[in-house]
C-alpha cells in the first residue's frame, strides 16, 4: 500500500531528527472549542425560561432513552441514559425533543461562521468541536486571556457552553478541550508531558484501535510513543500511528478551513410554543448575534433580511426588513425587529424561527475605526428612517420638494427624505399650510365667508394653466377672517365658487 | 409698531441672581457654605439645566424675553395657538431655516395639513432636510415623536401629538434631552392649563396684524408681559428682486 509506505517513510524521516519542527509554522496556536451539550443547547437556547424541564431523546437498542437533559430536569433526578418513560414519570410539565444530529451539525457550521470574526482559519470537527487558529489574532484581541473571556461571554450570549483547549497543534488542542484541560499549552515540546498521561480512550482513536493497543498492554499515550514506531505501524496500521504522532505534533495535521456560505440562514426550533413578543425577541436576539458574528467575519453588513415565524398548522408569518444603510449592529437590528413585532398580531403561537439574509454589502471593519462603531449624523439619520419605516410603513415617511407647476397643489411633491434638490423659490406669496383638497366656502351675496365675512387683503392672482390635463383657472386672494386668521382662498373661474386652499400658519 | 418692551433691559437673569460673587474675600468669611450646599434638603434654583444651548428665534423682541435668548435645545417647547392660520408656523421659520443648513433632520410628525414646500423654500428652509412623518394611528404619533427626538438625528421635531398625558410629555422631554433636539409640540389651547415638564410654554394669539406671544412658563426665568410680533415679520414673504440681488452680492 502506497500510503503505508509514505507514512513509514515520513515517520523515519522525523525519527532521524526528532527535535526538528514538523513542518509547522512556529507562531501557530490552536484553540479548540468543544460543545459537550450541543444536542440540548440547539433547543434550550431558544427558550428564555430555564425552569421548564427539557429532555432530548434518542433511540438505543430499540428503546427510547434520555440522551441529554437540562438543569431543571436534572434537578428532578433525570440522568442521561435513563429510559424515557422512567424520566417522564419524574417530571410533571416538560418537553421531550428528538435528538436531531443534522440540526447539531448545522449549529456547528453556524458557530464556525460566527467564529470567523476571531480568525481567518476555522475548521469543523464534528460532531462537537471547532478549531480556531489564533496565533495571528492574539495581538488583535489583547492576548489569550482576553480572547478566551470574550469567546466565553459571547458564546454564553448565543446560548452555548464550550470547553476550550489551547495547543500549538490542532489535535492536541482538541483533546485538551474534550478533557476539560483548560491550561493552555504553548510549546510543542511540552505536549508529550501534558498529554502523555492521557488514557487511550481520551485520544480520539476508534474503539478497534483502543482495543488493539490495550491488547498490547498499553494504557497511556506516553507508553505508545515509547514503542518502536516501525512495529507499531505494522501492527496497527499507519493511520493509528499517524494519529498518535499528530497529537504530539510530530506529523503535520492540515485542516480544511471552513468557508461560510454567501448568504446567512439560521433556524431555531422553539421547544415550547411562544406567543409573547418578549419571548420571541429573546430567541430572535440569539439568531441576530449569530448573524452579526457572521457579518463581522465576512466584513459585511446586511441591508435586507427576513424573519419567518413558523406556526403549527398554519403558514409561516414573514417579516421583511429593509435597511437604508447596511449594518451589523445587533441592538439596532433587534430594535427594528421589535418595532415590527410589537404591533404584529400572530395568527398562532410560534414554534420555529428562521432568520435569512440576502443582500450583503461590504462594510469596513470596526477595528480600523479608532472609537468603535461610528455614529455620524448620516448613519443616525438613516437609522431613524429605518426605525420609523419599520413600524409605520414606508408610505408614512417622506421628504418633499418643489415642482415647477403653476397649479398650487402640483407645485410640490413627496420624495424620498433627503433627496430634494434645491430649486428656484417662487416669487409669489404662498401659505405654509396647504389643504389636501380645497374646501368649499360659504358665500353671502357672492362673497366668501368662514365664521363671518372674509376680508380680502391681497389679490387677485390669476392662475390659469394645465389645460393639457386638468385645467385650472382660479383667482387667488389672501383673506383674513374675523379672528385674524389669514387664509389663502380662490374663486373658481368656471363656476364662480369660492374655496379655501391654505392657511398662512 | 406697538411692540411692548419691558421697562428694564437690565433685569438680571436667574443665573445672575444666584451666582456667588467672586471670592475676593478670604474663604473663612463664608464658613460651611459648601457643606450647606451639599445637604440634600437644600434646593438650588437652576441646579439642573440639561439643555445644551439655545437657538435664536430670529425675532429679537422674543429672544429678549426668553431666558437663554432663544429656543431651548434638548428640551420641549409647547406652543398653544388659539387657532390655525395666525402665524404659528411662521414664528418658527427663522430658526428652522437656520437649523436646516446643518446635517440633521427637521421632522414634522402628524401635521394637520401639508407643510407647503414652496412656502418653506421661500422662508429659507432647505427642503432636503425635511422629514415628513404621517403615522396612521394616533398612538404612533407619540411613538414617532419620541423616536425622532431621541435619535440624535433631528435638529428640530415639530409634532402634533394626540392628547399626551404628563407621563408621555416627560418621556418626550427626556428623549429631547438625550437626542439634543428642539421639540416643538403644537397643542390645543385648552391643554395649556395642565402641568407639563416642557422647558418653555407659549400661547399664541392673533392681534390686529400681529402675533401675541405670551410666555406661560420658561425654565430658568419667569413670565413677563406678552411679546407682540408684527405679522409681516413673522410671515414668510417672497424676497424682492432687490433683496435677492443684495444677498447674492454679499
Amino acid at each position: 500500500m502506497a500510503s503505508v509506505a509514505s507514512v513509514v517513510k515520513a515517520f523515519s524521516f522525523f525519527s532521524l531528527r526528532p527535535h526538528e519542527p514538523a513542518n509547522l509554522n512556529p507562531t501557530m496556536l490552536w484553540l479548540s472549542l468543544h460543545f459537550p451539550h450541543l444536542a440540548l443547547e440547539i433547543y434550550a437556547r431558544a427558550l428564555s425560561d430555564p425552569a421548564l424541564p427539557l429532555l432530548v431523546s434518542d433511540i438505543q437498542g430499540g428503546r427510547q432513552r434520555v440522551h441529554a437533559r437540562n438543569r431543571a430536569a436534572a434537578n428532578a433526578g433525570v440522568v442521561p441514559g435513563m429510559a424515557l418513560g422512567a424520566a417522564e414519570a419524574l417530571l410533571t410539565e416538560h418537553r421531550v425533543l428528538p435528538r436531531d444530529e443534522a440540526a447539531e451539525y448545522a449549529a456547528l457550521e453556524r458557530l464556525a461562521a460566527w467564529a470567523g470574526q476571531f480568525t481567518s482559519t476555522v475548521s469543523l470537527v464534528p460532531p462537537q468541536g471547532l478549531l480556531l487558529e489564533i496565533g495571528g489574532s492574539l495581538l488583535l484581541f489583547g492576548g489569550l486571556e482576553a480572547l478566551r473571556t470574550r469567546l466565553q461571554e459571547e458564546l454564553r450570549a448565543l446560548g452555548y457552553r464550550a470547553a476550550g483547549g489551547v495547543a500549538p497543534v490542532p489535535l492536541a488542542a482538541l483533546l485538551l478541550a474534550r478533557a476539560g484541560h483548560s491550561t493552555p499549552v504553548l510549546e510543542k515540546a511540552a505536549l508529550p508531558a501534558v498529554l502523555g498521561g492521557f488514557p487511550l480512550e481520551r485520544l480520539g482513536l476508534d474503539e478497534a484501535a483502543v482495543a488493539a493497543l490495550r491488547g498490547m498492554g498499553l494504557r497511556q499515550l506516553a507508553e505508545c510513543l515509547r514503542l518502536p514506531r516501525h512495529g507499531l505501524a505494522r501492527r496497527l496500521g499507519p493511520d493509528v500511528l499517524a494519529h498518535l504522532l499528530r497529537i504530539v505534533g510530530e506529523l503535520p495535521d492540515p485542516r480544511a478551513a471552513y468557508v461560510s456560505p454567501p448568504e446567512f440562514r439560521s433556524r431555531l426550533v422553539l421547544p415550547a410554543e411562544v406567543d409573547s413578543t418578549e419571548a420571541l425577541l429573546f430567541a430572535t436576539r440569539r439568531l441576530l448575534l449569530e448573524l452579526t458574528g457572521y457579518l463581522r467575519a465576512r466584513g459585511a453588513g446586511v441591508s435586507l433580511m427576513q424573519l419567518s415565524l413558523g406556526h403549527r398548522g398554519c403558514p409561516a408569518s414573514r417579516l421583511e426588513l429593509g435597511l437604508l444603510t447596511p449594518t451589523r449592529d445587533t441592538n439596532h437590528l433587534l430594535m427594528l425587529l421589535r418595532t415590527r413585532l410589537e404591533p404584529f398580531t400572530l395568527p398562532a403561537p410560534v414554534d420555529e424561527l428562521v432568520l435569512e439574509t440576502s443582500q450583503l454589502t461590504a462594510l469596513p471593519d470596526e477595528n480600523r475605526m479608532l472609537f468603535g462603531e461610528e455614529r455620524t449624523p448620516q448613519t443616525q439619520g438613516d437609522q431613524l428612517l429605518d426605525t420609523l419605516r419599520a413600524r409605520l410603513g414606508a408610505d408614512a415617511v417622506h421628504g418633499c420638494h418643489v415642482v415647477a407647476d403653476h397649479r398650487p397643489e402640483r407645485a410640490w411633491a413627496h420624495c424620498a427624505p433627503g433627496s430634494a434638490v434645491d430649486s428656484p423659490v417662487p416669487s409669489v406669496r404662498r401659505p405654509l399650510w396647504l389643504l389636501d383638497s380645497p374646501e368649499p366656502l360659504e358665500e353671502v351675496n357672492g362673497l366668501p365667508c368662514r365664521g363671518g365675512k372674509l376680508h380680502l387683503l391681497g389679490g387677485p392672482e390669476r392662475i390659469e394653466t394645465g389645460w393639457w390635463d386638468e385645467g385650472v383657472t382660479r383667482d387667488y386672494f389672501v383673506a383674513e377672517d374675523r379672528q385674524h386668521a389669514k387664509l389663502w382662498i380662490f374663486r373658481e373661474h368656471r363656476n364662480r365658487r369660492w374655496f379655501l386652499h391654505g392657511f398662512f400658519g | 409698531m406697538n411692540t411692548a418692551r419691558p421697562f428694564f433691559h437690565t433685569v438680571p437673569t436667574g443665573d445672575d441672581v444666584l451666582a456667588l460673587p467672586a471670592p475676593s474675600a478670604p474663604a473663612q468669611h463664608v464658613p460651611g457654605l459648601e457643606t450647606l450646599l451639599q445637604r440634600p434638603d437644600v434646593w438650588r434654583g437652576r441646579a439642573r439645566t440639561p439643555q445644551s444651548g439655545f437657538v435664536p428665534t430670529g425675532h429679537p423682541a422674543l429672544d429678549e424675553h426668553l431666558p437663554g435668548g432663544g429656543w431651548p435645545v434638548g428640551a420641549l417647547t409647547e406652543l398653544f395657538p388659539v387657532r390655525e392660520g395666525i402665524g404659528e408656523l411662521a414664528l418658527l421659520m427663522p430658526a428652522l431655516a437656520m437649523l436646516s443648513q446643518g446635517e440633521r433632520w427637521i421632522a414634522w410628525i402628524g401635521a394637520p395639513h401639508c407643510p407647503y414646500a414652496p412656502a418653506l423654500a421661500a422662508a429659507g428652509v432647505r427642503l432636503t432636510r425635511l422629514l415628513l412623518v404621517q403615522p396612521r394611528a394616533a398612538r404612533d404619533r407619540l411613538w414617532a415623536t419620541e423616536q425622532a427626538l431621541r435619535s440624535g438625528a433631528c435638529a428640530a421635531v415639530l409634532a402634533w401629538p394626540d392628547r399626551p398625558d404628563e407621563r408621555a410629555l416627560r418621556r418626550l422631554q427626556l428623549a429631547a434631552e438625550e437626542g439634543g433636539a428642539i421639540g416643538f409640540l403644537f397643542r390645543p389651547e385648552r391643554a395649556a392649563r395642565n402641568a407639563s415638564p416642557a422647558a418653555l410654554r407659549l400661547t399664541l394669539t392673533p392681534g390686529d396684524s400681529e402675533l401675541v406671544v405670551q410666555v406661560l412658563k420658561c425654565r430658568g426665568g419667569w413670565s413677563r408681559g406678552p411679546v407682540h410680533l408684527p405679522r409681516h415679520h413673522t410671515e414668510t414673504r417672497p424676497k424682492s428682486a432687490n433683496e435677492r440681488e443684495r444677498e447674492k452680492s454679499c
